[in-house]
Order: C-alpha cells, then structure tokens, then sequence
C-alpha cells in the first residue's frame, strides 16, 4: 500500500524539534503491522511505525490547511512514460514560480523581502534570546524544514542532473552544477545563521551580512532561473511553435 | 581499509564532533559509534542546529560535500554511518 498524508506533529517518531503544529507534511504508509502502520517519511532516515490513535489525530488535526482526513494513492501507474514533455513543463513551471509570480513573498521576490526584512528583526523582537530562536530557526527551516534551503537546490540539481540524460542534452548538466553550487552557498547561510544564533552574536553589523548574503543568494538565483528559462525557450518552445516534433528533431541534431 | 584503520577514522570523527559542537560533558571514547546521532536518548544531546555544524565540519575537513544524492539524515544518523559515507566517498585522510 502506498499513500500520502499530510501531518506533522503526532509523528512521534521524530525529534522533538521537528514537531511542530503545520499542515504541509506528508508522509508515505508503507504498511501495517498489528495496530502500527509502518510509514517512510523523508524527515527521517529510517522506515518508521506510528500508532493508528496518533495517525487518526494527525489525520484529523484542525488549524489552516487542515487534512481534513485527506489520503492520496496513485489510480494508476504508467511502466514507460515518455518523460520529456513533462520535464520540459516542469522546468518552465519552477522558471516562472521563481521569477514571475506576482507575489511579494515567492520565488527571487521572496528571497528579497526576506532579506529586507531581516534587518529589522532586532527592533521588532523581545530581547536577545528571542532574537537568536528567530535566527536560528532560518536555519531549522533551510537545513530540515521547508523548500528555501541547500535540500531543495541538491534535489533540483539532481532533477537537472536526470534530465540532462533524458533529454540528451549536457547543458542541463551544468545548469545541474550550477544550482548545486547555489545550494552550498545556501549551505554557508544556514550555517552563519545557525553560529550567530547559538553564540548570540547578534549585532546590526552581523544581522546586516546575514541579510546581505541572502540577497546576494536572490542575485544568484534570479540569474540562475532566468538563464534556464532562455535555455528552455530557445531550445524547446520556439521549435514547439514550429516544429511539433520537437523532441526527434532535437535528438537528430545531437546525433548529427 | 583494514579493521584498525575503520575503528581510527571512527575515533577521528567522534573527536571532530566532540571538538566542534563543544561538547564538554562526554569524551571520544564515550561516544557510541553505531547509536543514533539525533535520538533524545543520546548523551550528545545534539539538535538541528548542531546537524548544520556537523556538516559543515566534515565538508571541511574532509573535502567531501554532502548533498541530495545520499539524504544528509541518512549519512548523519550515527558516527558509523558517517564513516561509511566517508569511506564511500574514498575521503578517510583528514584535510584539516
């Protein structure tokens, strides 16, 4: 059996320091043995059991986005899908999330106002040891929660590392090395976040390079994504316009 | 790499660990190589900010870099796994 759930804190499998009241995590059940379903969860590197009482609860959990009881499983599996269309659509799709969504808070937008607002951080919070969780906790949320971090740039440099094979095509390598390289960078701010938090090192002039280096990570990834979107719309959707075959005349061109 | 070499790499990184998160109230020696890194019960008493610091540590002295490839969970469950990863990776001689 496989399904998706969306829970988090009644996973008492995990630390405590990840458990926390949110409605955006989901977990797959692997099985079940006796009254405990066995269940993989990609915050914890181990298949996992939890008790039907607490996967009830967490089903059931109120607050905003509640499950509501929601489970997912694929109707249907198809053995030897043709994966180039979708990559294709997929990379345009986390092109224009990143880069063109009219929101203030999403994508290079986000990473801006984030940096912005960072530095008033020191007069809107309680004193030093409220300051530092809130600092600290950047890192919890780049490092092992959340999609702003190092994580999410390695999985997408694998994605891009994947599909480079699949569409035979080596520049979708080094788009690949590239955002790996933004993920280590990513990498160096949880970690500046996480020291300056513990030592409470917290100074304007900390603060200030700490916002300073996530703009310069918005800098980054604003060239990063702007570069795949023209590699994508010169290699694949002006043929899409003009040639419907894109995908053979593409591989006859490598070939040649 | 031979038993004794695998038990001195196992030592080398429970004393960078112990070195680098500041641990002072356990030893090397005490720490127990094949119990989990994060669990509550470990006398490390690490947490996710102390993970940040591991990583960075043995990307630094090991001239490894940890990323999707292999889950960072995975690799730092325990000091065992980390020399695992370290050996896989052909990165057992300390840089710095």
């Amino acid at each position: 059996m496989w399904l998706g759930l969306r829970l988090i804190f009644y996973m008492d499998y995990l630390p405590e320091w990840i458990r926390v009241h949110n409605n955006v995590h989901f977990i797959n059940i692997v099985s079940k043995e006796g009254d405990n379903y066995i269940v993989s969860d990609s915050y914890h590197p181990r298949i996992s059991s939890i008790s039907s009482d607490l996967l009830v609860k967490a089903r059931w959990a109120g607050g905003y986005m509640a499950p509501r009881g929601y489970m997912y499983y694929p109707a249907s599996v198809t053995l030897d899908p043709d994966l180039k269309k979708p990559i294709i659509n997929g990379i345009r799709k986390a092109c224009r999330n990143m880069l063109s969504l009219p929101v203030p808070f999403i994508g290079v937008k986000g990473i801006y106002r984030f940096a912005s607002k960072i530095n008033s951080w020191p007069q809107k919070t309680r004193d030093i040891e409220h300051l530092s969780h809130e600092i600290m906790k950047i890192n919890v949320l780049l490092e092992d929660q959340g999609t702003g971090g190092a994580g999410f740039r390695f999985m997408y440099a694998t994605f891009l590392k994947q599909a480079a094979e699949i569409m035979n095509n080596p520049t979708l390598n080094e788009m690949s090395e590239r955002i790996m390289n933004i993920g280590d960078d990513w990498r160096n701010i949880s970690y500046f976040a996480a020291k300056i938090g513990k030592t409470r090192d917290l100074g304007p002039d900390k603060i200030k390079e700490l916002s300073e280096l996530i703009r310069k990570q918005g800098d980054a990834e604003k060239i990063f994504f702007k570069d795949l979107k023209k590699f994508i719309h010169k290699n694949y959707t002006l043929r899409l316009i003009f040639n419907t075959n894109i995908y053979n005349y593409y591989d006859a061109k490598k070939s040649c | 790499m031979t038993q004794r070499n695998r038990a001195e790499l196992e030592r080398e990184v429970a004393e960078l660990l112990i070195e680098k998160l500041n641990i002072t109230h356990i030893t090397a020696e005490e720490v127990d190589i094949e119990f989990p890194l994060f669990s509550k019960e470990n006398a490390m008493e690490l947490d996710s900010i102390d993970g940040i610091e591991i990583v960075v540590a043995l990307q630094l002295s090991y001239g490894i870099r940890i990323n999707d490839e292999i889950p960072k969970q995975e690799i730092l469950y325990s000091v065992k796994t980390i020399v695992d990863f370290l050996i896989k990776e052909n990165a057992t001689e300390k840089l710095v």
